[in-house]
């Protein structure tokens, strides 16, 4: 299994949060192809990173946003695709406090 | 109470999902009373961790419906996830046919039994002013014991009060201090050791958490000219070990006393390689940026308030006004 640099894997999450937190401002129906694909682009790059809850997510709020952009929404998706965007950052926030964790946890033992 | 609590947490769920879905676009005086509506019930039903994160998010809500500068995005999201998932925790609990009460007490947020202990000596290692616009204003005190079976614990105190308008965390400091002896102000804590006995403290989550008692008596002592509390610190074994072990226990967030709190702990341990003033108009406290050479390739910046409370460990970091 391929090893990641954290570096890289924070840099991503980082760049997937502030583009979750601007729909969650403006609301989901803002929005845009651009942020479609910015998020598709984001979502390809985490495609070899284990990060399989994420991604499983990622899906499928990118199949919600999808039905969206072509105005096939149904009141259902929209509890759904709320769901999806609450339910991603609280995955973001779990991997970045285990990587914390395990980033403090290697400075300890290279001390020792 | 467990079905109340069941739809209560589907209602609040549904709210934010709406939130999420709606963005800020719609929100108007009547979500924010929507919001208070909660806040009552979750303080009714004792769920207080919900109730903290429901406080913040009330607040953020607030900033940005009166466009206030002081709303922040990241704060606003990171409260709004949370009372989510907790509503989410409690949904599952209540239909969970096996029920595991030490998860429901950590779920509510509920203090373990307290305990009276006779004697602790105290010294103060950070303050959280708090204010709760239109429910609660008060200070948060961070203590180290330095004796006895907590000694090298962190133990937090609350002051607080109902919120008053003319009222505000800074005048506190001039409040008499209950039961002290001699008879003094709360501001005495900042720079001296103290004592308290009979004092009744209680654990959560590996924090102890000191609790009012009319019958608990505070000796101040006098004489002691030392006023850095940081680097007394050092003194009690709070090493990144243990720092690692506080991360395990509970979750810390940019918005947490805690994680400033950790910083200044790692403060000690580091190189200083520059050091300035940073003054933005908009802000009207100037902050000391102190740039610090670690493990890591980039330096890192910490930023402490230029504030009364942190002018000695500003002077005794060397830093010109």
């Amino acid at each position: 299994m391929a090893i990641y640099n954290p570096d890289e894997i924070f840099s991503i999450l980082d760049s997937i949060k502030p583009r979750l937190n601007e729909i969650l401002i403006k609301g989901v129906e803002s929005i845009s192809r651009e942020n479609y694909s910015e998020i598709t682009q984001l979502r390809e790059k985490l495609e070899y990173m284990n990060l399989k809850s994420l991604n499983q997510e990622l899906d499928s709020f990118l199949v919600n946003i999808d039905q969206i952009l072509q105005a096939k929404i149904s009141r259902e998706m929209r509890s759904s695709l709320a769901e999806n965007a609450l339910q991603i950052i609280t995955i973001i926030r779990l991997y970045e406090r285990m990587m914390t964790l395990q980033i403090i946890l290697n400075k300890l033992k290279k001390k020792k | 109470m467990n079905i109340r609590l069941e739809e209560f947490s589907e209602q609040l769920k549904n709210y934010c999902e709406n939130l999420a879905y709606n963005g800020l676009n719609l929100i108007t005086q009547e979500s924010i009373r929507e919001i208070e509506f909660f806040l009552q019930n979750a303080s009714q039903l004792e769920a207080y961790r919900l109730a903290t994160s429901l406080r913040y998010l009330h607040v953020e809500l607030k900033r940005f419906l009166g466009s206030s500068a002081a709303f922040n995005i990241e704060r606003y999201v990171f409260f709004l996830s949370n009372c989510w998932l907790q509503c989410r925790a409690f949904i599952t609990f209540t239909q969970s046919k096996k029920k595991d009460t030490d998860f429901f007490r950590s779920l509510m947020g509920t203090l373990s039994e307290s305990k009276v202990m006779s004697l602790i000596i105290l010294r103060l290692a950070g303050v959280e002013k708090v204010l709760l616009e239109g429910t609660m204003i008060g200070l948060v005190f961070y203590l180290v014991s330095l004796y006895g079976k907590t000694r090298g614990s962190i133990l937090k105190w609350n002051l607080m009060f109902p919120y008053k308008k003319d009222l505000n965390p800074d005048v506190m400091f001039q409040l008499s201090l209950p039961n002290s002896d001699p008879p003094c102000t709360v501001e005495k804590i900042l720079s001296n050791y103290f004592e308290t006995e009979d004092i009744p403290c209680a654990i959560k989550e590996g924090n102890i958490f000191l609790e009012k008692n009319p019958n608990s008596k505070i000796f101040i002592e006098e004489n002691s000219d030392d006023t850095v509390t940081i680097l007394k610190l050092e003194k009690f074994y709070l090493d990144s070990e243990e720092i690692y072990n506080k991360l395990m226990k509970e979750e810390v967030t940019p918005f947490d006393l805690p994680t400033i709190f950790l910083d200044y702990l790692y403060i000690k341990q580091v190189k200083f390689i520059d050091c300035y003033k940073e003054e933005e108009k908009e802000k009207r406290i100037p902050v000391f940026v102190y740039v610090i050479d670690h493990e890591k390739k980039y330096p890192l910046f910490i930023r402490i308030p230029n504030k009364k409370i942190n002018q000695t460990l500003i002077t005794k970091l060397n830093v010109k006004d």
